[in-house]
C-alpha cells in the first residue's frame, strides 16, 4: 500500500509532465488573422509603400489599401494589431521603417487611454512575429514586465490562450506553410465578422469635452512622440479614427483621446479627428463622409466593408490633400504600379464575395489573408 | 487579562478566610479591570481598521454635509494604502480577545503562537475568520507527512484553481461590461450580466477558500468551512447561513447574541412589550439584526453601496420574522404543503430574485448605477438581446462558454455534495480505482491548464474578497 502510493506520487507527475509537453506542441502556433498581417509585411518589396497605417483593430477593418490604390494611386499597408498599445506602436513603426520608407506614417491614437496593463498583453501579438532582433530585444524589455517576460520564456504560458484557435490551425497551417514568403493582397486588411449592426441613434454620445491624461498615460504618448521627431524623412499624420461612443466608458475614453490630440498638436504634430467628418451633421447628405449608422457599421466600433468602402473613400482623399499641403509625391516606379495593379485584380472576387455576404446579412462572414491565400490563390 | 485572571485565582488562593462579599468586591473589581483592557484592545484594533479603511469615507461624507451647510473647504484625502484582507484578520484578532474575556480560552502567552494565529499565511487574504479555539491545537501538535492530507489539500487547491482561473477570471470582463456601462444596458444583459456576477463571486471567494483550506490542509491543519452551497438555499436567512459562514457566526457570536441579552436590550424589549404586546417582543432581535447588518454591510467596505445593501437584507430578514405567522396562516388556508417540490421552486426562484437585487446593489459603482440597473430588469419592453451586444456583454465568447460549461460542472459538484452531505467529494473519489481517480484530475488539471486565464494573455485579477 505505502510503495503504491508512493508511485503515484511518481506517475502522476509524470503524467502531467507529459501532457503539458504535448500541449507545447499543440498550442505552438500562431496562425490568427493580425499574426499574418505582421508576419507577412515582411513580404512586402521594399520601398513600395506610401503610407503605413498603424494603429489598432477600427483601423484595419476600416481602410482598404487596394481600393485607396484604385481610387488615388497611393500604396498603403494596415501595419495594425489589435488594441495596439501607443508604446507599442513607436516600436511598430521603427520595425516597420526597417523595410520600408513611406511618405507619410498614418497613426490611430485611440490606444492612448490603454494602461501598462494593456500594453504587456497586447503587445504580444506584435512581439510574437517580428524577427528575431536587437529591436526585439529591446521592445521586449520596454514592453513587457520581467515577470511577463519569463512567462513567455515558457512556450505552454506564452501560447496557452491559443486553445481559442485551435480548429482553425490546421485549416491554416498548410495555407501559411504554401505562402509564407509571397507578398500579402489584403495589405492587412480584414473585415470584421459581424457584418452589420444598426446603431441606435439615441444611444450615440458626441463629446468634444477633454479629460487630461494621467502621467502614467502621458509618457507612453511622449515615447512615441519623441520617436517620430526623430524621423525627418517621413511625415506623421494622428488621427483618432471615426467611430461612435455609445457607452458611458467609451465617452470618458474620448473625452482623453481628444485631449491626446491637442497634446499631440501642441507638439508640432498634424492631427485629425475623423469622427467629427463621420457625423458633421446627422443628415447622412451633410456628413462628408457619408457613414449611415443603419448599414455601415460591424459594431459599434468597427465599420464594416460598406462603411470601409466609404471611409476609404474619404480617407484616401484627405490623404492626398495632405501630401498636396506638405509637398509629398506619391508617384512610384512602373514595377510598383504593375504589381498592384495585378494585385488589385487578384483581389477583386474577393470584393465582390464580401459585398455580396454584407449585403445578404451573412453571420461570421470573415475572411483574412490566409484565407484569402486558400480560397484564391 | 490573563494576568488578571492568574491575579484573581492567586488571591482567592492565597486567602481562602476572606468572605463572601469581599470576593465578590474582589471578583467585580477584576472584572472591570478585565472588560477595559478588552475595550481598549479592540478600540485599538477596530482603530487601526477604522483609520485605514474607513476615515476618507467619513471625511467626504462630513465634508459634503458641511458643504451643504454652505462651508466650503479645499477637500481631504488621506493617501493611506490598505493592507491586505484586514478585515479578516482585526476580526479573528478582536475574536480571540472576547473568547479570552468570556474565559472560552486561555490567553495564550507566547506571542508568536498568537502572532502565527493571528496571521497564519492560507487564510490571511480571505479567510475564513478562524477561532482561537478551533486552530491554536492544531497549531501547536506536532505535524508528520501524511500522504493523504497532502494529496487531499493539493486535491483542494486544484478545484480552488478551477473555480477561480476557469469560472470567475473568464466571467469577470462581462461582469465588469455590465456595472461599467449602468446606464445603456438593456434588462436582458442585465440579468445575464448579474447572474454572471453571481457564479462569478462564488467561484471567486469559495475558490479562494478552497485554495487557503487546501495549503492549510497539507501542513495537516484543518481551517473552518466558509461555504456550504449556498445557491441551493431556499429563504435569505439559510443563504446567510451558508455563505461566508465564519463572518455570519462570528457577527452572531460576538455582535447579535451579546446585544440581544444586553442589559439595554432587555429594558427595550420590556419598554416594547409595553405598547406592541408579542410583536414588541421581537424588538430586541429586530434591532440586534438591524446592528449586524449594517456593520456587515461596513464591514464589506467604506461605501453607501455597502450600508445599503446591508440594511436591504436587514430588512428582508426583519420582515420575513415579522410576517411569519401570517405566511403560516396564508399557507394553511391555501393548503400549501412546505415540502411540496412546486413551493420549494418557488421559494428557490425567490430567494434568486432577491439575491440578484443583493447583488446588484452590493456591485454596482454608484447607488444611483444600482437603481438603473435594477430598472432595467422591470423594463420589460427593453428586453431585445442583438448578437451584437451579447457578444459585448461577454467580451470574450470562447472563455464565456469554457466559464458556462465549467459552472455546470461546479454545479453537478456541489449538487453531488449537497445529497450527500454524510461525505466529501474528495473520499468519494478516493475509493474510486485508480485510473478514474487519475482521470478526474488529470481532466481537471488540463481544464485548469488550457481553459485557465493566467499568463500574458490575460490581464489578472485579484481575489474579490482581497479588498475588504
Amino acid at each position: 500500500m505505502k510503495n503504491r502510493k508512493w508511485i503515484n506520487f511518481i506517475i502522476f507527475p509524470t503524467i502531467v509532465c507529459l501532457l503539458v509537453g504535448f500541449l507545447n506542441i499543440l498550442l505552438d502556433f500562431n496562425y490568427t488573422e493580425e499574426d499574418t498581417r505582421i508576419k507577412f509585411y515582411y513580404n512586402e518589396p521594399e520601398n513600395s509603400l506610401d503610407v503605413l497605417m498603424v494603429g489598432p483593430s477600427t483601423f484595419r477593418c476600416g481602410f482598404i489599401p487596394t481600393l485607396c490604390y484604385k481610387q488615388t494611386g497611393i500604396t498603403a499597408y494596415n501595419y495594425t494589431s489589435n488594441g495596439s498599445p501607443i508604446l507599442t506602436m513607436r516600436y511598430m513603426i521603427e520595425e516597420a521603417l526597417k523595410t520600408q520608407q513611406p511618405k507619410v506614417i498614418v497613426v490611430e491614437i485611440s490606444s492612448v487611454t490603454n494602461g501598462s496593463d494593456l500594453t504587456e498583453t497586447r503587445s504580444q501579438s506584435f512581439l510574437n512575429n517580428i524577427n528575431d532582433s536587437e529591436l526585439k530585444t529591446r521592445a521586449e524589455k520596454d514592453l513587457l514586465s520581467k515577470k511577463v517576460r519569463q512567462q513567455i520564456s515558457v512556450p505552454f504560458i506564452k501560447n496557452h490562450y491559443n486553445w481559442t484557435n485551435i480548429a482553425t490551425r490546421f485549416m491554416y497551417e498548410k495555407a501559411y506553410q504554401k505562402h509564407k514568403d509571397v507578398q500579402t493582397y489584403l495589405k492587412g486588411y480584414s473585415n470584421e465578422e459581424n457584418k452589420l449592426q444598426v446603431i441606435n441613434k439615441d444611444k450615440i454620445i458626441k463629446t468634444s469635452e477633454t479629460t487630461p491624461l494621467t502621467t502614467e498615460l502621458i509618457t507612453p504618448l511622449n515615447t512615441l512622440l519623441d520617436f517620430c521627431k526623430t524621423q525627418q524623412n517621413t511625415k506623421f499624420l494622428f488621427v483618432k479614427m471615426a467611430k461612435y461612443s455609445t457607452t458611458r466608458t467609451m465617452e470618458s475614453l474620448d473625452r482623453q483621446i481628444n485631449w491626446a490630440g491637442n497634446y499631440i498638436e501642441e507638439n508640432g504634430f498634424d492631427f485629425v479627428d475623423l469622427s467629427k467628418f463621420m457625423f458633421a451633421d446627422d443628415k447622412i447628405e451633410n456628413n462628408p463622409m457619408q457613414i449611415d449608422t443603419n448599414s455601415d457599421f460591424a459594431n459599434e466600433t468597427h465599420l464594416n466593408y460598406f462603411g470601409a468602402q466609404k471611409f476609404t473613400k474619404f480617407f484616401g482623399n484627405y490623404l492626398m490633400q495632405f501630401a498636396n499641403s506638405k509637398g509629398i509625391d506619391f508617384s512610384h516606379s512602373q514595377e510598383v504600379d504593375d504589381n498592384w495593379s495585378q494585385i488589385c485584380e487578384k483581389t477583386a472576387p474577393y470584393f465582390q464575395l464580401l459585398e455580396e455576404k454584407t449585403t445578404n446579412n451573412t453571420p461570421l462572414f470573415r475572411v483574412t489573408e490566409l484565407d484569402f491565400f486558400k480560397k484564391y490563390m | 487579562m490573563a494576568k488578571l485572571d492568574a491575579k484573581q485565582s492567586t488571591y482567592l488562593q492565597e486567602n481562602p478566610e476572606i468572605d463572601r462579599e469581599e470576593k465578590k468586591k474582589f471578583k467585580n473589581s477584576i472584572r472591570k479591570k478585565k472588560k477595559l483592557v478588552l475595550v481598549l484592545t479592540i478600540l485599538f484594533n477596530f482603530g487601526i481598521l477604522f483609520f485605514l479603511k474607513y476615515a476618507n469615507f467619513f471625511i467626504f461624507n462630513f465634508q459634503s454635509l458641511f458643504e451643504l451647510c454652505g462651508w466650503k473647504q479645499n477637500r481631504l484625502v488621506l493617501n493611506v494604502i490598505l493592507p491586505l484582507g484586514i478585515s479578516f484578520y482585526t476580526f479573528q484578532s478582536i475574536g480571540y480577545l472576547v473568547d479570552v474575556y468570556w474565559g472560552k480560552v486561555e490567553a495564550e502567552q507566547n506571542v508568536f503562537r498568537l502572532g502565527l494565529f493571528i496571521s497564519f499565511f492560507p487564510q490571511i487574504i480571505e479567510g475564513p475568520i478562524s477561532r482561537f479555539s478551533e486552530l491554536d491545537g492544531q497549531l501547536k501538535e506536532k505535524h508528520n507527512f501524511d500522504y493523504k492530507k497532502v494529496t487531499q489539500g493539493m486535491q483542494l487547491i486544484l478545484w480552488g484553481l478551477f473555480k477561480k482561473m476557469v469560472i470567475a477570471d473568464a466571467l469577470a470582463p462581462c461582469v465588469n461590461y455590465m456595472f461599467d456601462n449602468a446606464l445603456f444596458i438593456n434588462g436582458a444583459q442585465t440579468i445575464i450580466g448579474t447572474f454572471a456576477y453571481l457564479l462569478q463571486d462564488y467561484a471567486d471567494f469559495s475558490g479562494c477558500i478552497d485554495i487557503a483550506r487546501g495549503s492549510s490542509e497539507c501542513f495537516g491543519i484543518t481551517l473552518p468551512q466558509n461555504f456550504n452551497h449556498p445557491y441551493f438555499s431556499f429563504t435569505i436567512p439559510e443563504y446567510w447561513r451558508r455563505w461566508h459562514i465564519t463572518l455570519g457566526t462570528w457577527f452572531k457570536d460576538y455582535i447579535f447574541y451579546p446585544l440581544s441579552i444586553s442589559k439595554f436590550s432587555i429594558k427595550f424589549g420590556k419598554f416594547c412589550k409595553k405598547f406592541m404586546k408579542n410583536f414588541g417582543k421581537q424588538m430586541p432581535a429586530i434591532f440586534g439584526l438591524i446592528v449586524v447588518w449594517l456593520t456587515t454591510g461596513l464591514w464589506h467596505g467604506a461605501s453607501w453601496n455597502y450600508v445599503l445593501w446591508g440594511l436591504y437584507y436587514g430588512i428582508i430578514i426583519i420582515l420575513g420574522i415579522i410576517f411569519e405567522p401570517l405566511t403560516k396562516k396564508i399557507k394553511e388556508k391555501l393548503k400549501i404543503n412546505d415540502k411540496s417540490k412546486f413551493y420549494k421552486a418557488f421559494q428557490w426562484l425567490r430567494t434568486m430574485f432577491l439575491l440578484v437585487i443583493g447583488r446588484i446593489i452590493f456591485r454596482a459603482n454608484t447607488i444611483s448605477d444600482s437603481f438603473t440597473l435594477i430598472g432595467s430588469i422591470f423594463d420589460f419592453k427593453n428586453y431585445s438581446l442583438t448578437d451584437t451586444e451579447f457578444k459585448e456583454l461577454v467580451v470574450s465568447l470562447a472563455p464565456f462558454i469554457v466559464a458556462m460549461i465549467s459552472s455546470i460542472i461546479l454545479f453537478v459538484v456541489d449538487l453531488i455534495s449537497e445529497k450527500h452531505p454524510e461525505q466529501s467529494i474528495r473520499d468519494m473519489i478516493d475509493k474510486k480505482p485508480t485510473y478514474k481517480k487519475y482521470f478526474i484530475f488529470l481532466s481537471l488539471l488540463l481544464i485548469v491548464l488550457i481553459f485557465g486565464c493566467y499568463g500574458p494573455s490575460f490581464t489578472a485579477i485579484d481575489f474579490e474578497y482581497m479588498k475588504f
